[in-house]
């Protein structure tokens, strides 16, 4: 800032107003098409073998919660970094190994949202802003990497997930780019909010990749691969809002949020106007529902980077299209509903593409604003999957889990400081 | 028969609002939360940027 204590505060707050529609507007006018699927060393710009992103704010391998240290340690293995859980612990606490957040890297992804460079991720272009965002391929739900889960077969998954079904799909989706925000616009009228249903837009993806990927190695085994996995889209509309809210982000004087992401022992956000600063509270436990045999004291605090979909008015702020979603997470069509509500009333504006036919029609909330969130108390709230505490057991239900405030109060202070409020 | 509307906004309203209820006098709950409590500093800093 050079100026800003020369301005008067209803300059600043003139300057907000069209800082938040300068940001909002780039949500709008972005693009997010899948042009490709790659090793994360190839595309992620500063990739490298000793780097492993994870989901959430900047956290120490030391301080990670028991699922995303599994999670770490199934990726060495993975890379044949090392033979066993054991010698993976020593490797990834010998210092040897740099831990960085998924988001530094333009990159979103799911649980631990654990990468490493071999890995490969899908790629989606925003080409209105010349920008790309990436994640890693969805696993499917259970016993899985992503959940803490490890076990010979998901390495073995895994690997086949790096050697036939990534290629594949590279060379389906390179005969035949697909463009996600119109799959997302279109499920988004058949019941899908984008955190936690991915019913629709799984299909319809399955329905775009279906020709190509049957010309491939993966062939009938990949297209299976797909059907079998309802979150198969997971993966997708993540990168797809990092490519679409990224751009908005680093914009002098607005409030809009960026990020939103957990790792499991803190909940971090961060605001356009602030750009690469972390804000970060306590990430709860989120409260839903059990699978069978589980119960509140198996579940782990909320983690994963999924709250990039709430970024871009998706998620709980979509949860109006989505009725079915709040039986799975324990909640009513009235709080579906509310949580939408609630949306508009820390949203900057509504999605011109993310269209709620029960609402006639409205967008969904976009443009988190930390002034609003202030204001009301009203925090962003995501329909979440909730993994186990013990390493290995994978998901165990699903809830809804909240921002903590404690973050938005921070940021606002540092708002306060950096523009002369 | 009574028609009318009910603010619950008091600890044990809910009770009172059940009573009625059973009373067959046609109440309707409306939600109610109570005023967010802001730290002094944040206060200050969205007063600031009211216009």
């Amino acid at each position: 800032m050079t100026n800003s204590k020369e301005k008067t505060n209803s300059d600043i707050s003139d300057e907000i107003e069209s800082a938040n529609e300068e940001a909002v507007n780039r949500v709008n006018k972005g693009k997010a098409v899948l042009v490709d699927f790659a090793p994360a060393k190839k595309v992620i710009p500063g990739m490298k073998d000793d780097l492993i992103l994870h989901a959430g704010p900047p956290i120490e391998y030391k301080d990670m919660i028991p699922a995303m240290k599994v999670a770490v340690q199934g990726v060495l293995i993975l890379e044949n970094r090392a033979k066993n859980l054991e010698e993976a612990d020593k490797l990834a606490s010998s210092g040897e190994i740099e831990f960085r957040p998924n988001h530094e890297f333009s990159s979103a992804a799911p649980m631990g949202g654990v990468t490493s460079a071999s890995m490969y991720v899908a790629v989606v272009e925003n080409e209105s802003f010349d920008n790309k965002a990436y994640c890693n391929l969805h696993e499917g739900r259970g016993k899985i990497l992503r959940f803490g889960g490890y076990s010979d077969e998901i390495i073995e998954r895994l690997r086949w997930m790096n050697d036939i079904l990534g290629p594949s799909l590279s060379k389906a989706v390179k005969r035949k780019p697909i463009d996600l925000k119109v799959i997302t616009s279109k499920a988004l009228a058949m019941g899908d909010e984008f955190h936690q249903r991915f019913i629709a837009s799984s299909l319809l993806f399955l329905k775009e990749i279906l020709d190509p990927l049957l010309d491939t190695e993966a062939g009938a085994e990949g297209v299976d691969f797909i059907a079998e996995r309802e979150q198969f889209f997971l993966n997708l509309a993540m990168p797809a809002a990092k490519a679409l809210i990224d751009p908005a982000d680093g914009i002098d004087y607005s409030t809009v949020v960026t990020r939103l992401t957990r790792n499991g022992v803190g909940y971090g956000i961060g605001v356009s106007g602030l750009k690469g600063e972390w804000f970060v509270g306590p990430a709860e436990i989120p409260k839903g529902l059990y699978f069978p045999g589980y119960s509140e004291e198996d579940a782990e605090h909320d983690f994963g980077d999924s709250a990039i979909t709430e970024t871009i008015g998706l998620g709980g702020y979509a949860s109006a299209a989505a009725p079915a979603v709040t039986r799975f997470v324990g909640g009513t069509v009235k709080d579906a509903n509310q949580m939408t509500m609630d949306g508009y009333k820390v949203s900057v504006s509504e999605s011109r593409d993310f269209l709620i036919p029960n609402l006639n029609f409205r967008g969904t909330p976009l443009g988190i604003d930390i002034i609003k969130v202030n204001q009301t108390g009203l925090v962003p709230k995501s329909n979440t999957g909730i993994g186990g505490k013990v390493p290995g057991v994978g998901q165990v239900g699903a809830g809804i889990s909240r921002a903590p405030i404690e973050a938005f109060r921070d940021a606002l202070r540092a708002y306060a400081k950096k523009y002369g409020i | 028969m009574i028609e009318g509307k009910l603010k619950v906004f008091t600890v044990g309203a809910e009770w009172f609002y059940q009573e009625m209820n059973k009373q067959d006098i046609r109440l309707y709950k409306i939600d109610w939360a109570p005023p967010v409590e802001l730290p002094k500093d944040i206060s200050d800093i969205l007063k600031a940027l009211r216009k």
